[in-house]
């Protein structure tokens, strides 16, 4: 069973293409770089696919990072991982957005239940269309600006703003619902 | 629950899904990822030459069964024919001696009695190929046969329908054959490989394994062991078997990605098949489709449908003067 220990030496086994380092590295960082992507594909084939690749590039790129802290480098690999989602879905074409103008925002009026579960929170977003999806985990999950959302998905600002509007709507409406069964019991 | 902004709804659910671990629902092992980046690191480390390499290697195998069979099958088949010849040349002078020979069309009847396993299916009765004396009987028959065999070695329409067509028909149209293949990944060496299989067809049963090795994201070179079982009926109408040894290296073409449940392949096998009697080297080229019926992170169940398209023997040549055995 490889030891799942991170630290900077095992970086360096990394950049000289130690097998065992590099399997380390995988086993370490797999499970949330897998999560992250699943958010964005929603299957796990393709999931799978993506991150096998992700870390292909991180162990390509590897040599050329400097390191400074856990949080920095899993801050790296997870900007390769999600690029790398990105790009898969816009080879798979899937990520055709019509340009939309700003004024046809709808109004929000959002509220959580904070004692939802993380795990349901996670599925609620699965649930969402993969367009809505794709710019509400960008914008509120992974920081991203819409300028560069915008650049990222060939989109205006304003299609990004409304996509992410209707994203947090209908997540809202989907939390009600869920919120529905829990009270009443059919969850 | 309280209306709040929109920035804070963000941070709430940026929050949770950032506390989140792991997902029960998600089959996930960490071993599945290592083998794929693994692969695809040995692939673009290694995958290009590899795959010029592979190509190359089978190019001069396919050159080197082209000259075997242009040259040892001739001798041997020479050699066969010479020996056949002496003895039919050496029974038919026992035979003349044993009977009252009237004329020259009996001692044909007689010496084309003794030569039928070899000589019945193509020397036609009308050529005057045999006379009273023995020696020139050899040289006579051999010259003949040595002038057919030529036909056939350089006719290649003749020598198509002798040594293909009973084989090629064997399979004239894609055939469904049903089999099981499972395959198991090396943890340490996950680019490689190795499959288990059983295929059944209405006259062969064959078992064995073959390792994978991919070149590139399409090819694989794969080679292996195998027994093999083959049903056939003689001339005389008895069901007869005959087990043989199986040593095929195939290379293999992937039109659907090999990674996906459903995979199609076309292939080029050099299969060597060893018998107590015999040897023979076949190429078969086809193409197969794998579902994968089941997988773990060691190993995978696949049935698969068979389509060989051309089916040849490269080595030795079947014997044109024998019926083919089915």
């Amino acid at each position: 069973m490889t030891p799942l220990i991170f630290d900077k030496q095992l970086i360096e086994k990394c950049r000289s293409a130690d097998r065992k380092a590099q399997r380390a590295l995988v086993a370490y960082f797999s499970r949330p770089m897998f999560l992250h992507c699943y958010r964005y594909l929603k299957d796990k084939s393709d999931t799978e696919e993506v991150v096998s690749d992700g870390f292909v590039k991180v162990f390509q790129h590897i040599t050329d990072v400097d390191y400074r802290d856990k949080p920095s480098f899993e801050g790296w690999i997870r900007r390769i991982m999600i690029n790398e989602a990105l790009g898969f879905l816009r080879k798979r074409k899937k990520l055709m957005y019509v340009d939309e103008k700003e004024q046809e925002l709808i109004p929000e009026q959002l509220s959580v239940d904070e004692s939802l579960a993380a795990e349901d929170i996670y599925q609620l977003i699965l649930s969402l269309p993969v367009k809505y999806r794709t710019v509400f985990n960008m914008y509120a999950i992974e920081g991203y600006t819409h300028q560069e959302i915008a650049a990222i998905l060939e989109i205006t600002e304003s299609t990004s703003r409304s996509q992410l509007a209707r994203a947090r709507k209908m997540l809202q409406e989907l939390m009600v619902k869920i919120n529905e069964r829990y009270d009443t019991g059919r969850v | 629950m309280s209306v709040m902004t929109p920035e804070e709804f963000d941070r709430i659910v940026k929050n949770k899904i950032e506390e989140l671990t792991s997902m029960p629902d998600l089959d996930y092992t960490e071993d599945v990822i290592w083998q794929k980046v693994y692969s695809k690191i040995k692939m673009r480390s290694f995958g290009f030459p590899f795959l010029w390499i592979g190509i190359f290697l089978m190019i001069i195998v396919g050159l080197v069964a082209t000259q075997l069979q242009n040259n040892i099958v001739r001798n041997s088949y020479n050699s066969k024919t010479q020996s056949t010849m002496q003895k039919a040349s050496i029974t038919t002078l026992k035979d003349l001696s044993a009977k009252t020979i009237e004329n020259d069309h009996g001692i044909r009847q007689s010496v084309m009695q003794t030569a039928v396993p070899v000589m019945s299916t193509i020397i036609e009765p009308d050529k005057e190929i045999v006379s009273a004396q023995p020696r020139t009987t050899i040289n006579k028959r051999k010259r003949l046969v040595d002038q057919v065999y030529d036909d056939y070695i350089h006719d290649s329409t003749y020598a198509y329908t002798l040594q293909n067509d009973s084989q090629s028909q064997a399979h004239p149209l894609p055939v469904l054959i049903p089999g099981h293949t499972s395959e198991l990944i090396d943890k340490m060496q996950p680019e490689t490989s190795h499959e288990n299989y059983l295929w059944l067809s209405s006259d062969r049963i064959i078992i064995g394994n073959r390792w994978f090795k991919p070149l590139s994201q399409r090819l694989s070179l794969g080679y292996g062991l195998g027994a093999a079982k083959s049903f056939y009926v003689s001339e005389t109408n008895t069901a007869l078997s005959m087990p043989t040894l199986e040593i095929p290296v195939e290379l293999r073409y992937y039109l659907i990605p090999r990674e996906k449940r459903f995979t199609a392949f076309i292939y080029t096998l050099l299969n060597g098949s060893f018998t107590a009697n015999t040897s023979q080297l076949t190429l078969i080229t086809g193409a197969k489709a794998h579902y994968r019926l089941w997988q773990n992170s060691r190993s995978a169940a696949f049935l698969f449908a068979d389509f060989p398209m051309y089916q040849r023997q490269l080595f030795p040549k079947s014997n044109p003067y024998q019926q083919p055995l089915h």
